[in-house]
Order: C-alpha cells, then sequence, then structure tokens
C-alpha cells in the first residue's frame, strides 16, 4: 500500500475499502442491517485524509463515503429481493420440467426474462440513485468552496443545489 | 399509439390549468401562421379534442423537479417543446389512422377520411418540418424529438413485424416500451430537461399502453366484441400476451386464415386475461411510483399522472 500521507487518491481507496468493510461489519451485527449512519458508529474516515485537507473537502469525502457503501448495501438488499421474488416460481417450473409434468416454456422463458431484466434494472437504477446523490455532495463542495473563497465576489457560483 | 387523454381534474389537481390554456394559446396561434392552404386540415386535426396528456406529463415533469411557489411559471422552452411534442403526436395520428384505415377519431372523421390520402400524408410531413422551426436553436430538444421520431417509426415497424407471433410479456414491454413509452420517456426529458426522470417517462408511457390494450378489451367486451382492430391485425396487446401462454389460444393467434369464429374465441380468451393484465399494470405503476419516489425533488404531481392513467383501463 502507497503512503497514504503522499498519495490522496490511494488514501481515498484505502479509505473506502475500510470504511466500507467497517460498514458491512456493522451491518451483519445483531442491531445492524439499517442503511443509515448508525452503523458506522466509531469510524471517522475524515480522520484517515491526509493533514491539511480542507474541511469542506473532508466533510464531503465523508459523504461520499457514506453515500457510497450505503448504495452498495442497498444494491445487494434489492438484489436479494429480486432474486427471492422469482427463485420459486423458476425452481418450481423447472421441477416440473425435470419431472415430465406440463410446464409451459413460454412461461418459464417469459419469467426467466423478467428476473434478467430486473437484475439488469436494479443495477441501473441503483447506479443513477448513487450518482445522483453524489452530483449533489459534488455542487454542495463546488459551492462551499465558493463561498468561502470570496462571498462577496459577484461571479460565484450562484445556482442552488437540488434536493 | 395510443390516444386517451388527461381530465380536467388532475389538471386542476396539479394546479396547471393556466399552463395548460397558454398552452391552447400557442397552438391557435401556430395555427394561424400556418399555409392556407394547409389550414382547413390542420384546424380539423388540433381542434379535434386532444387532452393534451403529453404536454401535461412535461409540465408536471417540470414542477416536481422545481417545486414549491417560487419556481415561477413554465419556462419558455418547456412550452415550446410542449407544443412541439402535441404537434409530433398529432403527426402519429394522422399516419395511424391511415395505416389503419380508420375512418373516425374522437367522434369525428379522420385526417385522411375528409381531405384525402394526399392531403394527409402531405399535412403530416408539415408538421414535422413546422415542429422543428419552432424549436429554433433549443438543441436538447431538437436532439430529444428527433429521437422520439426515429423510435417511434422503428416501434411501429418492430410492431407489424413481430404479429400473429407467440411471443410474451417481455415483448409486449418491449414493443410498448419503445412505442408509446418512447414518447413519454422524451416527455420526461423535455419537462425535466435534465433526464433525470426518464426512466419514469418510459414507465408511464408502458403503463398508458398496457392501459389502452386493456381498455380496449374491456370498451369491446362492453359492447360484445374484444378489442377487435388488434385482434384482428395479430398485434400483441397485453392481455394477448397473457393469453397466448395457453397453447391452444397460441396456436389461434397465429393461425394463418382465422375464422369469424376463431376472432371471437380469441377476443374471449383475451377477456379472461384481464384480471391479470390489471395486477401487471399495477406492478408497472408501483415501478413508476418508485421511480417518482427516488427521482423527483417532489413527486406528488408525478403520483397524479400514475393515479391518471392507471385509471384508463378502469
Amino acid at each position: 500500500m502507497s503512503d497514504p500521507s503522499a498519495n490522496p487518491l490511494a488514501a481515498l481507496s484505502e479509505l473506502y475499502m475500510k470504511g466500507l468493510a467497517a460498514f458491512q461489519s456493522a451491518a451483519g451485527s445483531p442491531g445492524g442491517g439499517s442503511s443509515d449512519q448508525s452503523g458506522t458508529q466509531g469510524f471517522n474516515p475524515a480522520a484517515m485524509l491526509p493533514g491539511g485537507t480542507p474541511p469542506e473537502v473532508a466533510a464531503a469525502l465523508t459523504d461520499a463515503w457514506r453515500i457510497s457503501a450505503t448504495s452498495a448495501l442497498r444494491y445487494g438488499q434489492a438484489l436479494m429481493a429480486v432474486q427471492l421474488r422469482y427463485q420459486a416460481a423458476l425452481l418450481h417450473a423447472m421441477s416440473d420440467r425435470a419431472n415430465g409434468r406440463a410446464a409451459e416454456t413460454l412461461v418459464l422463458a417469459d419469467d426467466a426474462r423478467a428476473f434478467l431484466r430486473e437484475i439488469g434494472d436494479t443495477a441501473e437504477r441503483e447506479a443513477r440513485r448513487l450518482h445522483m446523490e453524489l452530483d449533489q455532495v459534488s455542487e454542495a463542495l463546488a459551492q462551499a468552496l465558493a463561498q468561502a473563497a470570496d462571498p462577496a465576489d459577484p461571479a460565484k457560483r450562484s445556482y442552488q443545489v437540488k434536493a | 399509439m395510443n390516444n386517451n387523454g388527461s381530465g380536467g381534474d388532475v389538471i386542476a389537481a396539479l394546479g396547471l390549468t393556466t399552463e395548460m390554456n397558454a398552452l391552447g394559446a400557442r397552438i391557435a396561434a401556430w395555427l394561424r401562421g400556418c399555409d392556407p392552404e394547409m389550414s382547413e386540415a390542420l384546424d380539423w386535426q388540433f381542434r379535434g379534442g386532444s387532452k393534451y396528456f403529453r404536454p401535461l406529463t412535461m409540465f408536471a415533469c417540470y414542477r416536481s423537479i422545481m417545486p414549491g411557489p417560487d419556481c415561477g411559471p413554465i419556462p419558455p422552452e418547456v412550452m415550446t417543446a410542449a407544443l412541439v411534442v402535441e404537434m409530433m403526436h398529432n403527426m402519429t395520428l394522422v399516419v395511424d389512422d391511415i395505416l389503419d384505415r380508420s375512418d373516425t377519431r374522437r367522434g369525428r372523421a379522420t385526417m385522411h377520411t375528409k381531405f384525402g390520402e394526399l392531403n394527409a400524408l402531405m399535412t403530416s410531413g408539415y408538421i414535422v418540418a413546422a415542429g422543428y422551426e419552432q424549436l429554433g436553436g433549443d438543441v436538447l430538444a431538437i436532439r430529444l424529438v428527433s429521437e422520439l421520431i426515429k423510435r417511434l417509426g422503428v416501434a411501429e415497424c418492430l410492431q407489424w413485424r413481430l404479429r400473429r407471433q407467440v411471443l410474451g410479456v417481455e415483448d409486449w414491454r418491449r414493443i410498448a416500451g419503445e412505442d408509446t413509452g418512447s414518447m413519454f420517456e422524451i416527455c420526461a426529458c423535455l419537462g425535466d430537461r435534465s433526464g433525470r426522470l426518464r426512466r419514469f417517462g418510459g414507465l408511464l408511457g408502458l403503463l398508458y399502453h398496457g392501459c389502452d390494450d386493456v381498455g380496449d378489451v374491456r370498451g369491446a367486451v362492453a359492447l360484445g366484441g374484444g378489442g377487435e382492430a388488434d385482434v384482428r391485425d395479430g398485434i400483441l396487446t397485453l392481455p394477448a400476451a397473457l393469453a397466448i401462454r395457453d397453447p391452444a389460444v397460441g396456436a389461434l393467434f397465429t393461425k394463418p386464415e382465422p375464422t369469424d369464429a376463431d376472432y371471437a374465441n380469441l377476443a374471449a380468451a383475451f377477456a379472461a386475461r384481464l384480471p391479470d393484465a390489471e395486477a401487471y399494470l399495477d406492478r408497472i405503476a408501483e415501478e413508476a411510483r418508485t421511480e417518482a419516489r427516488l427521482f423527483a425533488v417532489d413527486p406528488t404531481p408525478l403520483y397524479a399522472l400514475i393515479d391518471q392513467t392507471r385509471g384508463l383501463s378502469r
């Protein structure tokens, strides 16, 4: 592993992996499993950033870490939900076929295709959600830095971050 | 392609009465500026009683991204795009009516019936060109409207090529998603100006298409038939996709020269699957609600659109 103080990107990568592990550990422990910040108590990603990181940047990266870790967990849960919803029907139909009972190929194929589509939809939806949430952090950071530089500057960014 | 409208109740509930009136005024102003040679046919088409559900979708998407009393009126670029979407929608209706040999629409003669096929075809081309003229330099809208027209053309060819085949609900979903789905996808993008509600729009269009399929069967059953035009053309509607899972119904659906008795049996089989079709539509509505909840700042206007659309089949 490279020296985090010399390589901020490596530090961020290390931070993310440690944070994700802590989050998953917390989520898997009794009383865990929620996707909010309660599972991360005691873990402070900002403390792992190189010294001299501006507080606005540190706060944004902490937010980004939390959002990314929550997204990963949520994605896993959503995939599980899709699999649970379809597995009974698919296994039942396949069992019927294996036992020579009258299984309708079209129904089985349709269910299998719906299952595959929903797997893809789940990934795509979570990716869009993650992208939107990280965009909000990014915009908020840009705005915070612009205001910190010179609040009276008439050329400062004038947009509002969407909720 | 489908053609139902929005009710006054939902327009008032969304607080969009002023905007919809403004759109009506924009359409009237455009009609007044058209070439006199085309005026009578265009007037006939555009004053035929459309309820502007597509523009309403655009305005609701805009409101759901920019909520609150301080967001101001619908911006000019969204209003112009709403005008253009309504123009393009009417162009598709003219072409559809020619292809379907439909004599009437909305209770009055179709354009080709009243003015002849040549006039109807030339007028549809005139509408497309005039629509792009309205968009001026709005590059985003030009790109989206171009996408829409291309996808609608592809969807019609796809639907026709796949007729009278034993296909599944997933195939219906693909066809409907490209047909009505693409229209509402683009409406959402033109309303939110970011693409954030694109998927919501696609699901709303899919719901609209499915409700129209079911409504056709339900309405025809009430009249003693069963969505007869689609049955005779072998179009894969949602009730058809569910019914032909039964091999016996599938055999009838693909029969090269069906008799009147075969059509009647197919219609009855489609009607028998209406409860399953309604349940499937409920699931699509739920998907659309999830999209609205996750990606709109204020999903309330989008929920109203979903409820309005879902009611079309009941």
